[in-house]
Parts: structure tokens; sequence; C-alpha cells
């Protein structure tokens, strides 16, 4: 998936995985949003904590932007049933 | 780990998302696996851990409550209500305010606790005001059995509503958690992985 490639090639540079990139780009974007991803194993634990340290500043986050925005996104997010119950 | 704000909450960076032990991700793991995956988050630091009646549904509660009931006093739980589950089965969504006692005594069992430190709402439910959802909450609160409410998924419409409608002062103070809520809105493309929550009231500053 080319947003995929995106953060492994951008997350190259930090030494981080698709999954850090996207959790620290999360976490960069406000200080009061806490995420919650799933953590079935102890790799993951470890992994997901450790994007906690990755320090995202704004010449990180303005290519990831920028290359994202030219990415066409398809589908949606969850399934139709699912996004029946979504408040609009 | 570096530690944020929900509201009043102070919680770490991450909070642990347990659904996939139990459901939604392929096969529930054997128990004492995950007994044994989410005390290593606990000693790993994390604070924070999320579970929901719909998942399993009701086993994740389960799971959560025996992997966390040793060390209860050191982590929060955060759970969810919202559904209509009949014959282990989600068919619909149900957040009457009897319904929303109901799933809370039930889900404190689950979770061998006497509080949940946030209590939200897993889908909003177009056919309960969201005032009388905030109301039934604010109750459990004054009961001490709920701690801080919260939305998931909700529109920046119902976020507002809900806060006008129940909130304490100390959380109407934190209106720029609002203006996140709708900024979440441009969140919603990665909420697979990761939910952003809403801080809610405390029952010792309700007006």
């Amino acid at each position: 998936m080319a947003v995929v490639d995106l953060l492994r090639t951008i997350g190259a540079r930090k030494n981080a995985t698709p999954a850090q990139m996207a959790l620290a780009w999360l976490l960069a974007q406000k200080p009061f949003i806490v995420p919650i991803p799933g953590m079935d194993s102890t790799k993951y634990i470890d992994e997901n904590i450790a994007s906690t340290e990755i320090d995202l500043t704004a010449e990180d986050l303005g290519p990831i932007q920028d290359a994202y925005a030219k990415i066409p996104v398809q589908g949606d997010r969850l399934s139709e049933v699912h996004l029946s119950f979504i408040d609009k | 780990m570096q530690k944020r704000k929900l509201g009043q909450l102070e919680v770490t960076a991450l909070g642990m998302g347990c659904m996939g032990l139990s459901f939604g991700l392929g096969p529930a793991t054997g128990k004492q696996y995950g007994i044994d995956t989410i005390r290593a988050g606990v000693d790993r630091g994390i604070t924070l851990f999320d579970t929901a009646e719909a998942y399993g549904p009701h086993t994740n509660e389960e799971l959560v409550g025996e992997a966390l009931a040793p060390v209860r006093h050191q982590v929060l739980i955060a759970s969810k209500f919202g559904f209509e589950i009949q014959g282990g089965q989600i068919v619909g969504l149900n957040s009457k305010p009897e319904q929303i006692k109901a799933v809370a005594e039930a889900s404190l069992k689950r979770l061998r606790t006497d509080h949940i430190d946030l209590f939200y709402q897993h889908r909003v439910d177009p056919n309960v005001p969201i005032k009388d959802v905030a109301g039934a909450v604010k109750d459990l609160i004054q009961q001490g059995k709920v701690r801080h409410f919260g939305l998931s998924e909700a529109s920046a419409k119902t976020i507002r509503s809900a806060m006008r409608f129940s909130l304490s002062r100390r959380c109407r103070m934190s209106t720029r958690c609002g203006r996140a809520t709708r900024k979440q809105t441009s969140c919603r493309s990665v909420r697979n992985w990761a939910s952003v929550l809403f801080p809610g009231a405390r029952s010792d500053r309700a007006s």
C-alpha cells in the first residue's frame, strides 16, 4: 500500500517501522491525543512504546503531509455495517 | 513512558488496546497468553487499558479484569457501553439510561473492580438524546462507579451537546478538548488502530 510504503521510506531514516511512524505521527498532532493501539504480543508492546520516543519535528511532518496528499485514498475505513453505526 | 492528560485523567502516552486478545482481529488468544500479555503491558509501565462490553462480547472485559485485578490500584481501565447484545451477538445500538446502568453493573463484575475510570459510549445511539446518555453516566459518576465520561465516533455536534448537558465546570474549562475531537475527524482515517479519547465529567465538580 502506498501509505505504508511512504511511512516505511520516511521511517527508515528514524529506524522506525511503518506502525511506529503512524503512532509517532498521531502523537505529534496534539498533546492530548492518546492512541490505544492493539498490543497482542510483547513484541508489539515494545515496538509501540518505542514509538513514543520518536520525535517528529515540523521538518519531518511537512514532507509526510506533502507526500500523503499526493496519494489517492480508496475505499472506506470500515465495512458498510460498521459505518452505519457512525454518528454524522 | 511520557504521560498525557485526557481532561483530568493522567495516562501514559499510549494506552493498551486489549480488544484483539479476545475479539475482532482473528481468533481469541488463549486466556493465559492474554493475561500474560496484558501484564507485560503493566510491567512496561502502561497505565491505561481499553476494553468494551462488546468485545467478545463480554469475554474481553473478563480477561482484562482477571489480568489487572492484582494491580488494579496502579492502572486505569476504560470500557464502553452502547450496544444491544442478544444471545452473544451484537444486534444494534442501545444507550437507554437503564441499559447504561445495567451494563455498568455487569462490566464492574467482569472487570473485578468497584469503579471504571473512563466509561464511554461506544457508538452514538440516534434514538437516545445525548443529554439522557450524559445524565445516566453522571448518575454513575455520583455513585462512584464511574470516574470519567467519554464518547467514541461521535460527531462534533454530539460532543458539544454532551458537554453542554452533562459536564462539570472542570470539563467545560477543557473546551480545548472539544476542539481536539473536532480535529479528530482528520484522524479518522487511521482509527483502525488508534482511538482518540474525549475527557469527561468529574462528580466532585458537577454543577
